[in-house]
């Protein structure tokens, strides 16, 4: 079995002296789907602004490609190929589509090839095709996702995470989110995903795990979990959520 | 009241306060990826002044022609300011780098003092007391290149921040400095480059201040204070707030000047942007996410 | 997780080097020693005195400073404000045979006056959120004083200020032993507010402003009482720099120094404590002091240069911390340049 693409072992987060992971762990591997799912302030969006270096663990380490990646700075994170789409899109929402897509290519691997990326992330998003100019931050919910998705692809990320990206969208918007995520897997790209709808979450995945109060719970592939009745019984409610 | 005093007063204040829009358009960069207010920044100008001054005396360099020199060296100025004493502390909070600012400030003014001693000096050449007459009033010569270079720095600048992939780093790190960090852009790269610019347009400034007015080491507090208050009265966080503000803050005092006297003119702008400071803040500090 | 939260927010207000009884003790034992100098020493011509009053004007000046800035978090850049009010309302009330010298109602209408400009000021500066306001606000304030001054020189004397009764001084001794006092008043107030409910608000505003509203602290009123309780203490200093000069005029008095060296003295010696200012100030006075000797007429260069090395340079555990603390930067650190 190949290395996985990303690693993580033994993580340990702090805010301040307040204590939001315990020593979590789990791999990723290439071309692979990857849901991490748990309710409000488990701790899922900390594990991936740790990976991406925005928060620096206590302990533990993170490997991406074989390279100890943890505690590195942001900027060089992305240029190793991780991507994150941040929580509530982190759009620039005075500067129009086209210049948040041009950032998104600002790192110097990505920079050459931009074009090409730009049509590749055009095609994939033809609903942001034509408002090139307009202003990020007058779009709607749905259309600020698909372009935070897309400057996300332009720095050619080999690891895609995305943190809770059908967050206050509605259910048909939400469909469109996830066709896209099926879309991006399809065409190769590793996604590391962490979601509170978990229905959509392991139905995507290859394999997932479950965060509570800052612990793995649970690991599997998506269909284990999804069958899992603790599960079903804990999360999902009445049945047909999502 | 002749109708052509007040469009000269009117005149000359645009025409100056464009000199103190393009300070607050430095402070306003610096504040946008540093959220820090650079106290210092009207030292630089003084700074500037008597570089433009020195090298007219000692090289008979003309002020106008010395731009080519002042501007770069204040360019780079600004990146070493920066990567000496703002890049250790640029991560723990605004008080710090503010205290700093405060600290360069003093230490500028009473370090040009004793350097160069703290009387006015003044540019003399050919052309400071030319004037242009426009049917019953004159537009002096030297307040109308100021304008023209405001102008063109504007417009500089302008392009600058929608043009080049590096001004568009600086814009999306000013207003979210952590979507920025996601893309790969490093804050200490957009900071040491805002921080270069804003002291290139006080060295700017500097030249305009030395061509139209004496001027001495403790002007930089006042000119600090003036840039300040362009700043707040644009209220807005974009380029051309910054100038608009400077531009009106001309206005106030030309008119202040010449109805009240120049002290009191100091006395109504300072009134003014504590007012605006204490009443109508929002436009001047305005930050749309990364906010408190 | 909580639990945790709490118990160290307990921790950073009580315990911390520099605070509480120990401190006291040593201060008292300090002012005792201090009060017998002038059984050894010739007050008149010892400079070792002089040098003590100027250390007991600087402490009062840094302890207000330090108590606004220190212990709430407000940067204050104005504190030459309130000097001048303080300097010039005790000339007109002594020019004004309202008062006189070293007159207790002098004494206390030229705190009187610093404190209700601080509040007047201070309510619409301190009711925003963003410390930068308030602290641009006030430095603006001592510039637009100095100007008014300056203008109504029918007045106030102008540039050329006022002078006082030189003949009222009566030796060296009155001015060293109130010098003595207001630092140790000073230091007691800044000792007694920070022990009381309103010192316990004080730091809960200064660590995390939003928490403390939420809890019910009326953050507003607080910041501002303890904006005008330090200028109180800086209008008595002004009071007592129109004692010691018999002559204000606006450059000195509304002179950028005053707002410079309190700044300075609390930076160095670790502002938000109690024995920090005075550490400071004794100190950086000394420097000051030598460098005017060996190096006159540089010394204000020398108090922006120290500035600017101490914050950079101080390790954790003086500086730092503190204004960790004062700024609220965000728990985990998520910016990191």
């Amino acid at each position: 079995m190949a290395s996985p693409l990303l690693s993580v072992t033994g993580l340990n987060v702090f805010y301040g002296d307040a204590q939001a992971l315990w020593n979590i762990g789990f791999s990723i591997h290439e071309g692979e789907v990857f849901s991490i799912i748990g309710s409000n302030g488990a701790g899922k969006s900390t594990i991936l602004r740790t990976i991406t270096g925005l928060m620096r663990p206590l302990s533990g380490h993170i490997e991406f490609q074989g390279e100890h990646i943890a505690g590195r700075k942001p900027a060089s994170i992305v240029e190793r190929g991780i991507s994150l789409v941040p929580e509530g899109r982190g759009l620039f929402s005075t500067m129009t589509v086209m210049e948040n897509l041009e950032l998104g290519a600002f790192t110097k691997r990505s920079r050459p090839g931009k074009w090409d990326t730009l049509k590749w992330v055009f095609e994939l998003f033809p609903r942001i095709t034509t408002r090139r100019e307009q202003l990020a931050g007058k779009m709607s919910g749905g259309e600020q996702q698909m372009l935070a998705i897309g400057r996300a692809l332009m720095s050619r990320p080999k690891l895609l995470m995305l943190d809770e990206p059908s967050l206050g969208l509605a259910p048909l918007v939400v469909k469109t989110v996830f066709e896209i995520i099926a879309t991006l897997k399809a065409e190769g790209v590793t996604l590391l995903l962490v979601e509170q709808n978990i229905h959509q979450a392991l139905k995507i995945a290859d394999r997932a795990c479950v965060i509570k109060t800052g612990r793995i719970t649970m690991e599997g592939t998506g269909e284990q979990l999804l069958q899992d009745p603790e599960i079903q019984k804990a999360y999902m409610g009445a049945m047909g959520q999502g | 009241m002749h109708i052509s005093t007040l469009i000269q007063l009117l005149i000359n204040g645009i025409l100056f306060g464009t000199m103190y829009g393009i300070a607050a358009i430095g402070l306003s960069l610096i504040f946008g990826t540093m959220q820090i207010i650079f106290l210092a920044q009207g030292a630089m100008i003084v700074l500037g002044a008597y570089c433009c001054y020195w090298v007219f005396r000692l090289l008979g360099l003309d002020p106008y022609v010395s731009i080519i020199v002042v501007v770069p060296a204040f360019l780079i100025l600004g990146l070493l300011f920066y990567q000496g004493l703002f890049r250790r502390v640029a991560g723990s909070g605004k008080f710090p780098s503010l205290l700093i600012a405060f600290g360069l400030m003093a230490l500028l003014e009473n370090l040009m003092s004793v350097l160069w001693t703290p009387n006015p000096r003044a540019i003399k050449a050919a052309y400071s007391s030319y004037g242009i007459s426009l049917w019953t009033m004159t537009i002096s010569f030297t307040r109308l290149m100021a304008f023209c270079m405001a102008t063109l720095a504007t417009i500089g600048v302008t392009l600058f921040l929608k043009k080049t992939i590096i001004g568009k780093a600086v814009r999306g790190a000013s207003e979210n400095l952590e979507s920025a960090m996601l893309v790969g852009i490093t804050p200490h790269k957009v900071n040491s480059i805002t921080f270069a610019v804003g002291i290139g347009l006080a060295g700017l400034a500097g030249v305009a201040t030395a061509t139209v007015y004496p001027f001495d080491p403790y002007f930089g507090f006042i000119f600090s204070l003036k840039a300040m208050i362009a700043l707040a009265l644009g209220g807005m966080g974009s380029v051309a707030g910054a100038l608009m503000g400077g531009i009106l803050l001309g206005g106030i005092e030309s008119f202040g000047s010449y109805f009240f006297g120049g002290g009191w003119a100091d006395a109504i702008a300072y009134v003014v942007f504590l007012l605006v400071l204490m009443f109508k803040p929002e436009g001047l500090f305005v930050r749309s996410s990364n906010g408190d | 997780m909580a639990t945790r939260e709490r118990g160290t927010r307990e921790n950073s207000m009580k315990g911390r080097k520099g605070d509480g009884r120990k401190a006291l003790g040593v201060i008292l034992i300090g002012t005792v020693l201090a009060c017998l100098v002038p059984l050894a020493a010739d007050m008149e011509s010892s400079y070792f005195v002089y040098f003590l009053f100027l250390v007991f004007t600087y402490i009062a000046l840094a302890q207000g400073w330090n108590l606004v800035a220190g212990y709430t978090g407000q940067i204050s850049l104005g504190q030459n404000a309130f000097i001048g009010v303080g300097a010039y309302v005790t000339a007109f009330l002594w020019r004004g045979n309202l008062g006189g010298y070293f007159d207790p109602l002098t004494i206390f209408l030229s705190g009187l006056g610093a404190s209700v400009l601080a509040i007047l000021v201070g309510i619409p500066l301190l009711s925003k959120l963003r410390g930068d306001y308030f602290a641009l606000g006030t430095l603006g304030l001592g510039e637009i004083l100095r100007v008014v001054v300056l203008q109504n020189s029918s007045v106030t004397g102008g540039s050329s200020g006022i002078n006082l009764p030189s003949g009222a001084y009566a030796g060296m001794a009155i001015y060293y032993y109130y010098g003595l006092g207001l630092a140790l008043f000073a230091t007691l107030v800044v000792y007694f507010i920070t022990k009381s409910r309103v010192g316990l608000a004080l730091t809960a505003v200064r660590d995390d402003e939003t928490a403390a509203a939420a809890s019910g602290i009326y953050v507003l009123k607080y910041k501002v009482l303890a904006f005008a309780v330090g200028a109180f203490i800086t209008g008595l200093c002004g009071n007592l720099q129109a004692y010691y000069l018999f002559h204000i005029d606006a450059p000195n008095v509304f002179g950028l120094n005053w707002t410079l060296y309190p700044i300075l003295f609390c930076v160095l010696g670790a502002a938000g404590t109690l024995t920090g200012p005075i550490v400071g100030a004794f100190v950086l006075t000394a420097v000051f002091e030598i460098a005017k000797i060996w190096l006159p007429g540089i010394h204000p260069i020398v108090s922006g240069a120290l500035i600017i090395l101490v914050i950079l340079f101080v390790p954790n555990g003086f500086l730092r911390v503190r204004l960790r603390r004062m700024i609220g930067v965000e728990r985990g650190g998520s910016f990191k340049p």
